[in-house]
């Protein structure tokens, strides 16, 4: 993924200031598509993870429903779900748009970049909402659900460290490597030592 | 640059952040630490602002923020130290990188910290909105920043161990 521009300090933080708020803007305004398309990955991930307590995966607004085989309690038999927020595990797709519009590059290799780090944090939103809803199951709706589940204490650490992975770290740390690897070459040439040599006119 | 190197530093320093006692006696001390610092500075104009232990509060409203992990800048320190340790240049330079790159994070996180405690008290839904999406982008494009800045600025004539041959990309 070569390109002929070269990445500048200003250029790139007066860009990033114009494109962040912009694409912030979008993101919110695409969120129910954005949220369609989470709902049915997701939906397809927990059916397979945990298809013996999740029974649907519903949109609503701006945040996803999951609805569990479990009864709300003894005496009311509708199902119990419960809100995921898939949006806090999204922020990436304002975030990494940005930093690729703001980077100066052909406009071929951006959409490249985009077509794939797009992918990538796609697979993140859905690792977050995964774990998201599993901790959820396994921790916070009551004892016993997660026996009945069939996890062992391995699988709730691993749980448990998913989560922290899918909430703390990926959303966060996604984007800016998708961004440091595909402008590596760019990055390197920032440093004096290492930025093309100006050929001096006689 | 050593992209392995960046990932093994970001694998490395991930799993600590998440190891139990790390946390313990490393993260939640740091991140008190962070919510005193946060509490200094306010109380500069805003006496009625406390501290106690992570939690920032104003002592008429009884109105709260507690600073959890994921607010203290952690994540993005641990990214720009993983690009610093990874980039060639020498330790002198890459010292100086991290001690400012240090600074320069937690300024803006005590900024984040301090936005959001008065957002907090003004709308809970912005509060959410800026705390839950627009503070953890900012955070973490400001170590980018930082370190494309540390980079610009490296001394063109330093001397470092790495074959500078081998370390530009070939594409």
């Amino acid at each position: 993924m070569s390109s002929k521009k070269t990445l500048s300090v200003k250029g790139f933080l007066l860009r990033i200031l114009i494109f962040l708020p912009a694409a912030f803007v979008l993101w919110y305004y695409m969120m129910p598509a954005i949220i369609y398309l989470v709902t049915l990955l997701s939906k397809s991930v927990l059916l397979l993870v945990a298809s013996n307590a999740v029974i649907d995966v519903e949109q609503h607004g701006n945040v996803i429903h999951v609805v569990t085989k479990f009864a709300k309690s003894a005496t009311n038999t509708d199902s119990l779900a419960f809100v995921v927020d898939v949006m806090k595990y999204a922020y990436g797709l304002a975030l990494f748009p940005a930093m690729v519009l703001a980077t100066p590059k052909l406009w071929k290799d951006k959409f490249q970049d985009l077509y794939l780090g797009l992918v990538i944090i796609f697979i993140v939103i859905i690792w977050g909402v995964t774990f998201d809803t599993m901790l959820t199951l396994v921790f916070k709706l009551g004892e016993g659900i997660g026996e009945a589940m069939g996890t062992t204490a391995f699988t709730r650490e691993l749980i448990a460290l998913g989560y922290q992975l899918g909430y703390l770290i990926l959303p966060a740390i996604t984007p800016i490597i998708l961004w440091f690897t595909m402008n590596q070459e760019q990055v390197i040439k920032l440093a004096p030592k290492f930025a093309p040599k100006k050929k001096v006119k006689k | 640059m050593r992209i392995s190197w960046f990932i093994i530093v970001l694998v490395v320093l991930f799993t600590l952040e998440l190891v139990g006692p790390v946390r313990e006696y490393v993260i939640i001390p740091f991140t008190g630490l962070i919510a005193s610092v946060s509490a200094f500075v306010v109380q500069i104009f805003d006496p009625t602002v406390i501290a106690h232990g992570i939690v920032l509060q104003d002592s008429v409203s009884r109105i709260a923020v507690s600073i959890q992990p994921g607010c203290n800048g952690v994540e993005a320190m641990i990214c720009l130290t993983a690009a610093i340790v990874a980039f060639p240049a020498s330790w002198k330079s890459k010292f100086y990188g991290l001690f400012w790159g240090f600074i320069a994070i937690q300024a803006l996180n005590i900024v984040r910290i301090i936005s959001l405690f008065y957002l907090l008290q003004w709308n809970k839904e912005w509060f959410e909105w800026a705390h839950l999406y627009l503070w953890q982008a900012l955070i973490i494009l400001d170590a980018l920043i930082v370190f494309i800045i540390w980079v610009r600025m490296l001394p063109e004539d330093e001397d470092n161990d790495e074959d500078e041959q081998t370390l530009i990309p070939q594409t």
